[in-house]
């Protein structure tokens, strides 16, 4: 390997030096850190959520899913019906607010779920308990009118 | 700025701007961090260039690298109004001699012997003016055998502001999160541990990215897309889309096309560096596809198109959500200046001809001032200062007349690259200089950026409010082109990076001649933005350059108000004066009107353009300016805060923010 | 006279009951804009011609308003929907909460906090006083048919989210508006009553909302409304405008 001329020295800066330890701690030692933080223990889930229809095509659902303790959203999965197999519509920079997110999605196909199906997953990090209720927004059959299925969440996922 | 990432077996120091990145060259032992980071904080670790030549943008090759590769002139960056030269050189075969450094794009698989290689690539681009919105989704292949990690890292447009990240398992589609970058990294890094198939998208500098891809099981095929917005560049009177496809051309095969909505009848579409299939379905628009015999060209992918009419154009684009008003003014000039008078220059030429520079950097330097004689006229007059010499060739400028010219030239040859000091007086002296009314002054800037402290040129340019135009020529072994961009940027010109290497110079000629050129024959100069019935905010860049021939001027702010309202530019037209240039000033204004129902208008991309924008204009300037401005940590930390927040708010990809997507489904489930 | 912008309702009020200054008056009575916030003013002051005037705001909740509309940094978070509990909620959220749709957290915060149920008070007793009024003119107390209801809803919400952006809404528009979402159907003649002039700004809408606009202006029962990048016509880009809206948290 061709030898290197070496960076000049200038001399370092207070503010320099600050902002690479700023910098250092902010972003990124993947492995340091990912150590540093082994405890607690942290454990991946999917939190499924389940839409039950009954007799009626679901055209268009509307869930906000509110957890407690320590739950961070890493991503977010379609479900498992083709009408709705993309990724539903949420807010990420909702990730700001806290422990809540609004999933919602319709369709327009002609295939329609009917009865319980699992509309949409949320891949979330736990660290410590934490617990999961789901609230139904608005839903609504092909014909535009509303109506109210249950709905459910199914936590999935571990290892 | 400068991130450092740590990983268990070597060290990796990224500055985070348009500058080189580093990796240090020793394999170290976890213990052996905090030593050598301290150690390379003083500048006391050799660090070897993290990139070779060809990398977009970069200007660090080792001085033992063949000759780089042709430079194609005038890329505008979008983001900031200057011109930077040296796009890419092809894909050079490595030589046994080369350092074992990757270019972009490289895909580094951690687990010794396991293969994900890139399988495919699919582009699209929509176009809509002069915003491209693209959808780049790369597939992986895990051949190999088992689970493996890999990282891979591609250039995308300076100005590239990611904001949708979404992967793809078979019939299973996750779209990921954006959040602080290290919190990203944590989860990704645990994630990864607990065997959950995890996927991170960093940006490690503008326009750099890095995605690290963990747990593909032997046999899984895996879609990553990413969504980005930029800002389109424009040559010859014509907008330009470039993707760089060295990065697709990593994958064996490739898809691309792009739709172009050019908001008036298209005149010409064309691609000068492959071979396109164009349909035409009405006059305004365009669909473009990469003709199949193309395949695997490393060159980057360019698309020009252009729209009838020689007019100047002037046009605004707004966008108002919940977080305010956002607009995109374009302001494109006539591609024909013939009838611009042309106007009498002033060329100072400062070189830094220190021991750094000694070789082939100080010949680059030689050319390129020689180049810049070439251009002058007898009406002209120059003066050039090289950092070893206490004098400078004149004591003031003279005639550019053929004995001038001669004189200067031999001056020059006989400057070899023999000692050191600072380049900031020799500029104070130029930009200083009582201003010569009849004509306009250049200063052109030649060497590495790294002649004087950190932000001292630029400090140089702040305090001196000069009307002269500044070049900087970025020519070195390892350059800090922020130096250099921040210097054009302030000076109102533009950046010209060159590689060393006798093929490159050509290149380089004809980019000082298009600019020295456009200076002669400035459309509309020392421009200002008002409006009647709006309170514009926040605009990007705050310091408007000239119009010039064959370079639109893209302003992006924030407005609030809701109409009606006129906007306008006023600027000198062509022939008029500036504080250094001619007499009989002439100001002129161009008018827009808007109505309310023009003010609330949805193009979201808006919002996040200007975002990215503000994004970089506090990496390449507010932490600089933080750092000199006293330096009590508080506003480091505060500039770290507002990118780290702009990030978030705006879901996009910044130095402080990161995509993570995590499939938390247990691959046993599946 | 000093240069400045358009009075605000506060003035233009006193303009009416004879309190304004001089030069004030000289500017409004010749000023087209201001002559129709009069007129708007005039409507509402005849609505409660009768009633016993609204009880003053106390000094604390005027400045709790304006700090709020002062504070971009919350102002964004705002009407992003991301409401951190860290001020207190405003107009139209309290209005959520009387109408039994506001957030959890809203109606937690509001049972620990003073200011926000004296807020609370004004707007139900406001409320009160428009339904008798609408009663006594005429207007149909009963409920009306849904997609009536859910224009006026929408309507209202996309106004109350303009008055959280008018620091110079004066208080009698600002709880009179906060009044109409809590009535819904009575909301529609209040609507009717201010809605001139005012430029469209972001609504709530849920995701039905969305899927209503998929089928384009000819099926959608609310027409225009739906045009949410007013251009005239309702496409892909308004739905997909619709849908992201909807998740927002806090702004359903």
């Amino acid at each position: 390997m061709t030898p290197e001329p070496r960076r000049p020295t200038p001399a370092p800066r207070p503010a320099t030096t600050l902002l690479f330890a700023l910098l250092l701690a902010a972003a990124l030692p993947l492995n340091a850190i990912a150590e540093a933080t082994a405890t607690p223990a942290s454990r991946f889930v999917t939190v499924g959520i389940v839409v039950d229809s009954g007799k009626d095509d679901l055209a268009a659902y509307q869930v906000e899913v509110v957890t407690t303790g320590t739950a961070q959203f890493v991503g977010v999965a379609g479900g498992e019906h083709p009408a709705y197999a993309a990724p539903p519509y949420f807010d990420p920079a909702a990730i700001r607010s806290g422990n809540r997110v609004i999933v919602a999605a319709f369709s327009r196909d002609t295939n329609l779920p009917t009865g319980a199906t699992k509309v949409a997953e949320l891949q979330v990090r736990e660290v410590g308990p934490v617990t999961y209720t789901a609230r139904l927004m608005a839903a609504a059959r092909p014909d535009l009118s509303r109506f109210t299925p249950t709905v459910r969440l199914v936590v999935g996922g571990q290892q | 700025m400068s991130v450092w990432s740590c990983e268990l077996d070597r060290i990796r120091i990224t500055h985070c701007r348009p500058t080189a990145v580093y990796r240090l060259p020793s394999t170290v032992s976890r213990a052996g961090i905090p030593t050598l980071l301290a150690m390379a904080m003083l500048g006391l670790a050799a660090c070897t260039p993290f990139e070779r030549p060809g990398n977009r943008l970069q200007v660090a090759p080792p001085p033992t690298a063949t000759p780089a590769a042709p430079l194609v002139p005038a890329l505008r960056t979008g983001a900031e109004e200057v011109w930077i030269v040296a796009r890419t050189a092809p894909a050079a075969p490595p030589t046994g001699a080369a350092p074992q450094v990757p270019a972009l794009p490289y895909l580094q698989v951690r687990d010794d012997g396991a293969v994900l290689p890139l399988q495919h690539t699919t582009v699209h681009a929509a176009v809509a003016g002069h915003v491209a919105s693209v959808d780049l989704r790369q597939r992986f292949h895990n051949a190999g055998a088992p689970a493996v990690e890999a990282e891979y890292v591609f250039a995308l447009p300076l100005d590239a502001a990611v904001d949708d990240f979404v992967i793809t398992i078979g019939t299973r589609t996750i779209r990921g999160y954006i959040r602080e970058r290290s919190e990203a990294e944590v989860i990704y890094a645990d994630a990864r541990k607990q065997g959950r198939r995890a996927f991170l998208l960093t940006q490690e500098r503008p326009g750099v990215f890095r995605q690290a891809v963990a747990n593909i099981a032997a046999g899984q095929t895996v879609d990553v897309s990413l969504t980005y917005f930029h800002t389109l560049s424009y040559r010859d009177g014509e907008l330009e889309w470039l993707f760089p496809m060295r990065d697709a051309a990593a994958a064996s095969s490739i898809e691309l096309s792009a739709d172009i909505d050019a908001g008036a009848p298209i005149a010409t579409v064309h691609s000068p560096s492959h071979q396109i299939v164009v349909e035409r379905p009405n006059p305004e628009r365009a669909r473009v596809q990469l003709a199949p015999q193309e395949g695997r060209s490393a060159a980057d992918f360019v698309l020009r198109f252009g729209t009838a009419g020689d007019d100047v154009r002037f046009g605004l684009l707004t966008h108002r959500d919940a977080r305010g008003g956002f607009f995109s003014l374009l302001l494109q000039p006539p591609a024909d200046i013939s009838r611009v008078p042309r106007q009498a220059l002033e060329l100072i030429a400062i070189a830094d001809c220190s021991a750094r520079m000694a070789g082939a950097p100080m010949a680059g330097v030689r050319a390129a001032i020689k180049q810049a004689l070439r251009q002058l006229d007898d009406g002209d007059r120059f003066n050039l200062h090289c950092s070893t010499e206490s004098w400078p060739f004149a004591d003031q400028a003279r005639p550019a007349d053929a004995a001038g010219r001669a004189a200067a030239i031999a001056w020059i040859e006989s400057q070899n690259g023999n000692g050191s000091s600072p380049l900031r007086e020799a500029l104070r002296a130029a930009l200083a200089a009582p201003p010569d009314p009849s004509r306009r002054r250049v200063v052109m800037l030649l060497g590495d950026g790294r002649s004087d402290d950190d932000g001292a040129l630029a400090g140089v340019v702040r305090e001196q409010r000069s009307a002269a135009r500044i070049l900087s020529v970025a020519i070195g072994a390892v350059v800090d082109v922020h130096e250099l961009v921040e210097v054009a940027r302030l000076g109102r010109g533009a950046v010209a990076q060159g590689f060393t290497g006798a093929q490159t110079w050509a290149e380089i000629d004809a980019f000082i001649g298009v600019f020295l050129e456009g200076v002669r024959r400035p459309v509309l100069s020392d421009l200002e933005i008002d409006s009647d019935g709006l309170e514009l905010a926040d605009l990007h860049p705050a310091q408007l350059p000239d119009l010039l021939a064959g370079r639109p001027l893209v302003v992006t702010g924030r407005f609030r108000g809701n109409g009606p309202a006129v906007v306008r530019i006023h600027g000198n037209a062509a022939g008029a004066a500036t504080a250094a240039g001619n007499a009989g000033a002439e100001r002129r204004s161009l008018t827009l009107k808007l109505s309310p129902a023009e003010l609330a208008q949805t193009h979201p991309a808006l919002a996040t353009l200007w975002a990215r924008a503000s994004i970089a204009a506090l990496e390449y300037r507010g932490l600089d300016q933080a750092e000199t401005s006293g330096g009590d940590g508080t506003s480091v930390s505060a500039v770290v805060e507002q990118i780290r927040n702009l990030g978030l708010d705006y879901h996009i990809v910044s130095t402080a923010t990161a995509f993570i997507a995590i499939d938390a489904r247990a691959q046993a489930e599946e | 006279m000093e240069e400045r912008l358009h009075p605000d309702y506060g003035e233009i009020e006193a303009y009416r009951t004879g309190e304004a200054e001089p030069a004030m008056a000289a500017h409004i009575s010749q000023c087209s804009e201001c002559l129709a916030a009069l007129e708007e003013l005039k409507a509402v002051a005849e609505l409660l011609r009768d009633e016993p005037p609204l009880p003053p705001l106390s000094e604390q909740r005027k400045q709790q308003l304006a700090a709020m509309v002062r504070d971009e940094g919350a102002r964004v978070r705002r009407e992003l929907g991301l409401w951190d509990m860290t001020g207190h909620p405003d107009n139209a959220d309290l209005s959520m909460h009387l109408r039994g749709e506001a957030d959890a957290a809203v109606a937690q915060h509001v049972e620990q906090c003073e200011e926000c149920q004296i807020g609370l008070a004004e707007i139900a007793e406001i409320a009160a006083l428009l339904k008798k009024e609408l009663a006594r003119a005429g207007g149909s107390p009963s409920p009306m048919p849904e997609h009536v209801d859910q224009k006026i809803r929408f309507e209202a919400r996309r106004h109350a989210a303009r008055v959280r952006r008018e620091l110079r809404l004066a208080a009698m528009r600002r709880w009179a508006i906060a009044a109409a979402i809590v009535l819904s159907a009575g909301g529609l003649l209040i609507w009717r009553q201010m809605e001139r002039g005012t430029p469209a700004a972001a609504p709530r809408v849920d995701i039905v909302d969305a899927l209503i606009a998929s089928y384009g202006s000819a099926t959608a029962p609310v027409g225009a409304s739906y045009d949410v990048n007013g251009d005239g016509r309702i496409d892909d880009d308004d739905v997909d405008g619709l849908a992201r809206r909807a998740v927002i948290v806090g702004n359903v």
